[in-house]
């Protein structure tokens, strides 16, 4: 208590003092120096295989079109990941021309470095010699008195010029912090090419057959591709009979689809799909399951080191959920942000954690490919792509007049189309599924269980009523238009609107219809200097050493616990209000979500498989009910080591205590 | 912004010199969200931690449950939407001519062939860049009414050139799916090829990829760096002990 601190600004300290800080100083910044370039060089080995994946996503993004375009445009916008790092560079030269003012200024060797006394300022204790600990204490008459003067001192520190830092020349932030534009050029060199290549190419390939076309409108199409639609609806089985009319419409249509080229391609693109996610979860699932492995060992490890009851309650404790196995099937938003939460059971705070587990930030962007994702976009799209023409197409070729001259019924003709379609689509699904699990299981990353079992039996349920769903408006849109291109026009509109536009769009509105969160940071940095504004001018900081403070009771102490306990409980009650409205505009989203067709889906998948929305809320409660319970054995103070047993915490999540 | 200069501002011992560099928003992003957020960019000045990349403000950076939704830029509603207009538009050019009877009609005319799909590309992707042009110059007068977004001419060139790559990007759209429709014959084979393209390299590629590149390339857990990290920090403080 030889000095005074404001806003962690030493003041009235004697020269001895200040002697010994420089020399510390000195020492720790040239530490400090060394952690941080050790520091960067760990992030970084960590942090660059995610800058990879993101600029392979970039990279390859040259053998699609589209996504070449989204790419460039990006580059000309100047918001990809490199230019993100192109800023951090800058960032960096910048930090060593500060380090470079500060050498300069030999600032870390300068009482400035942690003091705006004047040079001239007298010390609050003059002479430290004749100074006895006694004198020291907070409440005696000597330190009263220095107190008293330090108080004086303060009112004139308050406008006093000489203790602002001089900082005119400090050297300021420039150079080049973005890409000019032939940089920027440069890097969209290979996209380009790429561009004008497939540009080329395409109009070359027009124009070569073009010359060698054949300009009448022949019945039998002679182009390289076998256009089978129109052939094997004509040259099918014949007319149904009565006893079976409809069964004979279905095998029709079954030959019929399988024999068409439009279902081969399809049914390959869905297994395709399937594959793919085969493949990206056997990779992940493995990833995951080291990670949770490292997770457990640390909260082993930190229990161990545990002696009291006390030694666990008194710090966050992390609250991680745990994978459930089937996230191929459905991610429900386990690839987001908010995977854990931080809970302080002596405190009662809760805060929400996103990095616990690795996750790359650089491609929240993208979703993840699980089978809801292939079912949302793929499946709604094929049963478009197949049925746009069930009723339209026959009639356009005549079969319609011939099939309905059958004694079928109109209600069963429809039908009978549906099943056909729909048996096929569901047939691939499995198909797709069961390649899939065979490439998870084949690895030896997953185990199939009755839980995967049921987890697949539910995808299929929820699936096959989406199928039904966009077969029958396909078929319907189908029958009431005049011709199959108007129909294909208007389904793939509907589709573009109800999968791609109405989720894209959700976020914008969600945004703007809840209010924002406003500058909660603020809030919560004004909260926190307000306690140690009122602790400080209430003299309750605690006492060192505590010896003293057992004499009176620790009242001073516990006062100062109050206050904490009081300026904990606001900013938890902040946090919570943030929380909420994020979770408010969370929930637009998703009601916005719910008018296509596909997030319901989606949704409802997650409901059964409780993930999502359901997780989130669980992972909340459990940490609240965690933090009650360790909160009722934290009175028992000494309570010993074997009453953490009692802390294990549900199967689905698991506990990692930090310090 | 105004808030790291009067933060700066407060300093009054150099322990406390961290200046924070906050960087104006790219105001292009507005039409190319891209991976960064619009809110702004900011670069921290601190001795004992180096930062890799930018990071968003703040608040934006914190709503970040938000960012498990999908986000629509204007580049994505020109790479997705309008190339699937250029396929709607494009995928009969030539073979709905030749079904209709109308193909033979202009062939019987003395115009080289080569002469008549350049035309039918021009034409078409002139129809397509007309309406682009003018969603293009209405988003640009919105985003010129906000009086924060100030353009340099550098920005001016790259949204020409944004302008001009988008026209492209529509030119390629459309003459794929005429170079298809001249393949095919049949439109509806053509429309077919057409809307797999654009299922499998729009959307598909924009959701496997990713998945893939993410699992293809070992990251390291996080966990390692946190532990690395407080050792660092915990070897600090002993030395400071000593």
């Amino acid at each position: 208590m030889a000095d005074h601190e404001v806003d962690g600004r030493i003041r009235y300290g004697h020269e001895i003092g200040y002697e010994w800080r420089q020399r510390r100083n000195v020492f720790s910044v040239d530490k400090l120096l060394a952690l941080a370039d050790t520091g960067y060089r760990y992030r970084w080995a960590n942090q660059e295989p995610l800058a990879r994946q993101a600029y392979l996503v970039d990279d390859w993004a040259l053998l699609s079109p589209i996504a070449n375009f989204q790419v460039l445009s990006y580059f000309l916008a100047r918001t990809t990941l490199d230019d993100s790092f192109f800023l951090g560079k800058a960032g960096r030269t910048y930090r060593q021309a500060v380090i470079a003012y500060l050498n300069g200024k030999q600032a870390t060797s300068d009482q400035r470095w942690f003091s705006d006394d004047p040079p001239d300022q007298q010390p609050m204790i003059a002479t430290p010699e004749s100074v006895t600990a006694a004198m020291l204490v907070a409440d005696s008459p000597f330190m009263r008195a220095r107190l008293a003067w330090v108080e004086e001192r303060e009112k004139e520190a308050a406008h006093d010029p000489r203790r602002r830092l001089d900082l005119t020349d400090l050297p300021r932030f420039g150079g080049r912090w973005q890409r000019s534009l032939p940089a920027t050029l440069e890097q969209m060199t290979p996209g380009l090419v790429m561009l004008i290549l497939t540009l080329g190419a395409s109009i070359v390939i027009a124009l070569r057959y073009f010359d060698r076309y054949d300009p009448t409108s022949g019945d039998e199409p002679t182009g390289w591709m076998p256009a089978s639609r129109g052939r094997s609806t004509s040259a099918g089985t014949p007319g149904p009979i009565a006893r079976s009319a409809m069964r004979a419409v279905f095998v029709h249509q079954l030959q019929d689809n399988l024999k068409s080229m439009r279902f081969q391609v399809s049914l390959l693109v869905l297994l395709l799909f399937f594959v793919a996610n085969g493949l990206a979860h056997g990779l992940k699932i493995e990833r995951t399951d080291q990670e949770t492995t490292r997770l457990r060992a640390v909260d082993g490890q930190s229990y161990e080191s545990a002696r009291t009851v006390r030694d666990v309650a008194d710090r966050w404790h992390r609250i991680q959920s745990d994978p459930v196995g089937t996230e191929f099937i459905a991610e429900g938003g386990f690839n987001w942000s908010y995977s854990g939460q931080w809970v302080n059971p002596s405190s009662g705070q809760t805060m929400w954690t996103t990095l616990s587990r690795t996750t790359n930030n650089w491609m929240r962007r993208f979703e993840v490919v699980d089978w809801v994702v292939i079912g949302r976009y793929a499946l709604t799209f094929l049963c478009i792509v197949l049925a746009y023409n069930a009723v339209s197409g026959k009639r356009e070729s005549g079969t319609l007049l011939l099939a309905l001259a059958n004694p079928v019924s109109r209600a069963e003709f429809l039908i009978a189309k549906f099943l056909a379609h729909f048996v096929i689509l569901e047939i691939t699904t499995v198909l797709g599924c069961a390649i899939s699990l065979a490439v998870l299981v084949g690895t030896g990353v997953l185990a199939f269980d009755a839980q995967i079992a049921r987890g697949c039996a539910l995808f299929l349920l929820c699936s096959s009523l989406l199928v039904s769903l966009f077969l029958l408006l396909a078929i319907g849109i189908s029958a009431i238009s005049t011709s199959s291109a108007s129909s294909l026009v208007f389904l793939i509109s509907t589709w573009t609107v109800l999968i791609v536009v109405v989720p894209q769009s959700s976020y914008l509105i969600a945004l703007r219809s809840v209010e924002s969160l406003g500058a909660y940071w603020e809030e919560i940095d004004a909260i926190q200097e307000a306690f140690s504004e009122s602790v400080r001018s209430d003299g309750l900081l605690p006492r060192d050493p505590p010896s003293r403070a057992r004499q009176d009771g620790y009242y001073v102490e516990r006062a100062y616990a109050q206050r904490l306990g009081a300026m904990e409980r606001e900013l938890d009650a902040v946090r919570r209000r943030v929380d909420q409205q994020m979770f408010r505009q969370y929930e637009v989203a998703r009601a916005i979500n719910l008018l296509s067709p596909g997030y319901a889906f989606q949704y409802s998948v997650e409901a059964f498989f409780g993930y999502g929305r359901a997780a989130r809320a669980g992972l909340f409660a459990t940490g609240l009910a965690l933090s009650g319970r360790v909160a009722r054995i934290h009175p028992q103070q000494g309570f010993r080591r074997p009453g953490l047993a009692t802390l294990a915490v549900p199967t689905r999540f698991l506990v990692v205590p930090v310090n | 912004m105004r808030k790291a200069r009067e933060a700066l501002d407060e300093v009054a011992i150099y322990s406390a010199l961290e200046p924070e560099v906050v960087v104006p928003p790219q105001p292009l992003s507005i039409l190319c969200r891209g991976i960064l957020n619009t809110a702004g960019r900011t670069m921290r000045v601190e001795l004992d931690r180096i930062q890799i990349a930018s990071w968003p403000l703040q608040e934006s950076f914190e709503s970040a449950i938000m960012k498990s939704l999908a986000q629509i830029d204007f580049a994505s509603v020109v790479a997705l939407l309008l190339s699937f207009l250029a396929v709607v538009l494009g995928f009969d050019g030539i073979s709905a001519e030749r079904e209709r009877g109308t193909l033979r009609q202009i062939l019987t005319n003395p115009v080289p062939r080569a002469h008549i799909v350049l035309a039918k590309l021009a034409g078409g992707t002139l129809s397509l860049c007309f309406p682009f042009a003018i969603a293009f110059g209405v988003s640009l007068v919105i985003m010129q009414s906000n009086p924060d977004v100030n353009l340099s001419s550098d920005d001016w060139l790259r949204l020409l050139l944004l302008f001009l790559l988008s026209c492209i990007f529509l030119a390629q759209a459309f003459s794929l799916s005429l170079m298809v429709s001249v393949l095919a014959r049949n439109s509806d084979t053509s429309l077919i090829i057409c809307l797999f393209g654009w299922l499998v390299f729009g959307v598909g590629y924009l959701n496997v990829v990713p998945s893939l590149s993410r699992y293809l390339v070992y990251e390291p857990p996080y966990q390692v760096f946190q532990d690395q990290d407080a050792r660092l920090y915990a070897d600090y403080d002993r030395d400071m002990a000593d």
